[in-house]
């Protein structure tokens, strides 16, 4: 049997479609590089709507993805979180997915606007009081007065009202009923996508939706799906690790809201419905709005079943974005965390550049070529431990967003951290000599291998398509993929040189704080 | 809240209005009424895929260019709940460690060389190794796993092991789920072969020669299949297999055994364990007996409705969505084809809630088995696995090798997959009843908690749901009495 790679399609679209094909701008912008064969086609409506498509002739299904160009760091302090929320809230379906009747339903949602108003002003009223006991609440004490109660419970009544009339999950339903599959979103710092894998029959479905979702959302359930944001935090807060790593993002940067965490408790409780209608309104907009396709479809097919879902909406104002611009770092920092359930850690981490900056692809190789490296000298110096380096933020230079890269030793004995510390001090070091042609071949082979395997799968293609092209350009792809393999042994001398020097450098170690056979010697706060 | 936002579709211009109909405004058409076109997918001829080799080993070969790569994986009728304790677990160990031909550091670095991903796995009943390399270290790839599957470097000097990881360190109650799930197949599982655990003689025994002798008898060609897929020749891929596995000395296939169904009893047992984390875990179920063919269908369009691993499902809609109190609410449906599987629901929260979420599913349990599921529950189910579930299995050369080595291995035919489409479309309302009274027997499962075990007592009461010890006896397998 023969999966086909160059069939193609039979595309019975007529005179129209190869009118469109010619009138499209700028079109065919493919095949940036065979060695990755990335033949990606690119339509722009006239209203803003970017559409990608990677043709798989042949493919019997699609993995199709929309993109908007809104993530975590739109968010502001006491409501981070809220950008995820957003997504969450998205699922909730539209006036014509997810109700029986409207109409009726809209009345209720009129009312409780107004209950949230008088809800927020009261809130607002009762401020500083708030603050003063907040200090250390979590979200099982939440400051609150009578008013405020009262209201909430106002609004939780006008919400089971209003469920009287919901359709449960239709978002999903007609998704799964018509063969989807691979149905997630995801909030990442910079953008929010939704996802599906379809039949390619049935691609109108996912345009269907997503034209509906990204202009008709109604907040059903909002205070359910508050709660679950609060699961999954929580979720993330029961790995001792978690927090250590959000202390060290604390400690790396200083004012880019990159470094900040996913929501506090505290932050939790202030999302409102107008505060996320805000968002909503303002990013997800058509002009801040790519869709990709990678599968068994055609641009030429896209073209106009996107037109028809999409065509009539127009552009809006652009977005506002962060103007928040991560200053050089000044001084060398250090940080100590300590937990009696973390594994014992010594991590350097350095701010380098993002996404669409020339030496960013070559810090691919040298991480490669760190992990070989820093791995032996452990096993040399009898230290038992593993080794993980990674870009933990990967971001666009293109807006000013930082990125960095960690070195991470993660322990068996604590005993052995100041060893580990002066062994990883020595192999960062090392970086600043031409590490060995064949250790840097062996890298390259790894980092292709894995974007190999990141091909195969018409999912993660389309994300990282999408992920590029929300970050900087679909273009950068295949030139990132490229540089990676045309980086030298003294290129990544050169960066080490440039970059992992004192002032750039955070040193984070996690260690108990109660060391066995020692008595503890401080107390928690 | 504002009416839906409207525009004008003035801002589609002339030229792209003439090649095609752009909508005047938002299209509204319900996806009921869009008239989606039937896929077109058929599953490919397994005929054309398989290749069978003189000493009975059955091949699947198909190219698939998606990605310079090549895949190949190997099924082996054979697990823990095999030979004696820990001969399973230790031939693992021995393909894990590489060919006896080459010492573990080499086969390392040959793996690394090639960028390969190697991963072993052995379950119950099977043992499955797969290599992913480039295609361009495909054949040499192809000699390496040859010879590890054939001969893999069983040394006794440094291989430990013979248990399952979990158990020979300590359930790890901190990990979320993991410790409800391992306490729940544990107590599941206690006195028969899928939940033994190897006494030290027995893992001297097995360290003595008896994975060895596991090895022997198992690995032979008539017990195994191959997938083989990737960026290839499909009639030299087809030439290198045979070539590489056509010396491997025919045996007849080995007498597997049929491994004894356990079944839980009513009253249900509650176990519980005490851990300082921010949330509960809750692990239900039960036993799932072999399940005939012709029910095979049925059954997975029931638990799709109940609680499969998806956003639309029974369990999930009732305590995320309409309730708040987890991030999931699932069932796993894990048969096995000689001996009992398992089904289970699995879900977590902050300890408020976890009563209630263990009441929450056992009401969804209940309903399933009194009432009819409605005609649009049983549409979306249908769609899901057949337009979905099932043909993603079979939508690239790499899932159809996968699938049909899986199927042949286990049932020899692929009449299963011939005929599961038709089969999921002919299940009515009534079957779905059927399966969930046959298969689902709330009365008698295990209730696995993990959690603050106070916090989740001392919880003020939302639903008027119970106290766990209302669910049935309480078993504490932490080692705390509970002190309440």
């Amino acid at each position: 049997m023969r999966y086909p790679r160059g069939l193609g399609q039979a595309l019975a679209l007529g005179m129209l479609l190869q009118a469109a094909l010619t009138l499209s701008r700028p079109t065919d912008a493919q095949a940036q590089s065979a060695a990755y064969d990335l033949p990606i086609r690119e339509h722009v409506f006239d209203n803003g709507l970017r559409l990608l498509v990677l043709e798989r002739p042949g493919d019997p299904r699609v993995a199709a993805k929309i993109f908007t160009d809104m993530g975590a760091i739109h968010e502001i302090p006491g409501q981070l979180g809220a950008a995820h929320f957003v997504e969450h809230l998205m699922f909730k379906g539209t006036p014509t997915l997810g109700t029986t009747n409207w109409e009726a339903e809209s009345a209720i949602r009129e009312r409780m606007k107004e209950v949230e108003a008088a809800l927020l002003a009261e809130k607002n009223r009762a401020r500083n009081d708030i603050r003063q006991r907040g200090i250390m609440d979590d979200y099982r004490h939440a400051a609150s007065t009578p008013e405020i109660d009262r209201l909430r419970a106002e609004l939780d009544s006008l919400e089971r009202e209003a469920a009287e009339y919901r359709e449960s999950a239709a978002m999903k339903r007609w998704y799964q009923a018509y063969g989807g599959t691979n149905l997630t979103a995801t909030t990442e710092q910079e953008y929010m996508k939704f996802d599906i894998e379809l039949p390619v029959e049935r691609v109108d479905l996912f345009l269907r939706v997503e034209a509906d979702r990204m202009t008709n959302t109604i907040f059903r359930e909002f205070e359910q799906e508050r709660m679950v944001l609060v699961e999954q935090r929580i979720g993330d807060l029961n790995r001792p690790s978690t927090p250590y790593y959000e202390q060290m993002n604390a400690m790396a940067g200083v004012v880019h809201p990159v470094f900040w965490p996913e929501g506090y408790m505290t932050d939790f409780d202030e999302y409102s419905r107008e505060d996320q209608r805000y968002l909503y309104e303002t990013y997800f907009v058509i002009n801040n709005t790519t869709l990709v396709f990678v599968g068994g479809v055609s641009l030429e097919e896209m073209i106009p079943k996107v037109e028809h879902y999409f065509g009539w909406m127009e552009p809006a104002p652009e977005p506002l974005r962060t103007a928040a611009v991560e200053p050089p770092p000044a001084a060398e920092r250090r940080l100590v965390y300590r937990n009696d359930q973390i594994e014992p850690r010594v991590e350097f981490r350095y701010q380098i550049p993002g996404v669409g900056h020339p030496d960013r692809p070559v810090f691919d190789v040298l991480g490669e070529v760190a992990a070989r490296t820093l791995g032996d000298a452990l096993s040399d110096s009898g230290i038992d431990g593993s080794v993980n380096v990674n870009t933990r933020v990967v971001h666009t230079t293109r807006f000013g967003v930082p990125g960095t890269i960690n070195f991470e030793v993660i322990l068996s004995d604590e005993e052995q951290l100041e060893a580990a510390e002066s062994v990883l001090a020595a192999a960062v070091e090392s970086l600043k000599r031409p590490p060995a042609a064949e250790l840097v071949t062996r890298a390259q082979k790894t980092l292709r291998t894995d974007w190999h395997r990141t091909a195969r799968d018409a999912n993660a293609l389309a994300f990282e398509i999408g992920h590029f092209q929300t970050m900087d350009r679909w273009q950068t792809l295949p030139e990132y993929l490229q540089a990676r393999d045309d980086a030298t042994p003294d290129d990544i001398a050169r960066i080490a040189v440039l970059y992992f020097v004192p002032d750039n450098r955070s040193v984070g170690v996690a260690r108990s704080r109660t060391p066995r056979g020692r008595p503890a010697t401080e107390d928690r706060p | 809240m504002s009416a839906p936002r409207c525009g004008s579709g003035l801002a589609v211009l002339a030229v792209t209005a003439a090649l095609a109909v752009p909508a005047a405004a938002q299209d509204y058409t319900h996806p009921r009424q869009m008239d989606l076109p039937q896929p077109r997918f058929e599953r490919p001829d397994p005929s054309a895929l398989q290749l069978t080799l003189d000493n009975g080993l059955t091949a699947y070969v198909a190219e698939d260019h998606r990605a310079p790569l090549v895949t190949f994986t190997a099924f082996v009728a054979g697990g823990t709940g095999d030979g004696a304790p820990g001969e399973a677990a230790l031939v693992g160990a021995a393909l894990r460690r590489g060919p006896a031909s080459m010492a573990p550091a080499d086969f390392r670095d040959a793996l690394d060389e090639m960028a390969a991903s190697y991963a072993v796995t052995v379950t119950h009943e099977e043992t499955e190794v797969t290599l992913d390399v480039p295609g361009e270290d495909a054949w040499d790839a192809l000699d390496l796993f040859t010879a590890v599957l054939r001969a893999p470097a069983f040394e006794v000097a440094d291989m430990g092991g013979g248990g399952r990881t979990i158990q020979a360190e300590g359930i790890d109650w901190a990990s979320s789920i993991a410790g409800a799930i391992d306490a729940f197949e544990s107590r599941l599982f206690r006195d028969h072969p899928y939940g033994r655990l190897p006494t030290s003689e027995e893992r001297a025994a097995a360290r003595g020669g008896g994975a060895q002798s596991f090895h022997s008898r198992l690995f032979v060609p008539a017990n195994m299949t191959l997938a083989v897929s990737g960026d290839f020749d499909l009639v030299e891929a087809r030439q290198r297999t045979d070539g590489a596995f056509a010396s491997w000395s025919a045996a007849s296939r080995p007498d597997l055994a049929e491994h004894p169904i356990v079944e839980t009893s009513a009253p249900r047992q509650v176990l519980q364990a005490n851990a300082d984390k921010l949330q509960g875990w809750v692990v239900i179920g039960h036993e799932l007996p072999i399940v005939p063919a012709d029910e095979r269908a049925a059954l997975d369009v029931m638990n799709y409705i109940l609680g499969a691993y998806h956003l639309d499902a029974r369990l999930f809609r009732e305590a995320r969505e309409l309730r708040g109190l987890t991030n999931d609410n699932s069932a796993f449906l894990e048969p096995s084809v000689r001996g009992p599987g398992t089904y289970s629901f699995h879900t977590y929260g902050r300890p408020e809630v976890v009563r209630l979420l263990v009441d929450v599913t056992f009401r969804e349990l209940e309903r399933m088995r009194d009432e009819p599921v409605s005609a649009e529950e049983l549409f979306v189910a249908q769609g899901a696995l057949a337009d979905g579930t099932w043909a993603t299995a079979y939508a690239t050369g790499h899932d159809a090798t996968r699938s049909y080595a899986r199927e042949w291995l286990h049932f020899g035919s692929h009449d299963q997959s011939e005929r599961y489409v038709d089969e999921v479309r002919d299940v009515t309302i009534g079957r779905v009843q059927e399966m969930a009274r046959k298969y689902l027997h709330p009365e008698r499962m295990i209730v696995a908690v993990v959690g603050p075990l106070e916090e989740i007592a001392d919880a003020p009461s939302i639903e008027d749901e119970p106290q766990l010890e209302s669910w049935g006896e309480v078993v504490r397998i932490d080692g705390d009495s509970g002190g309440r």
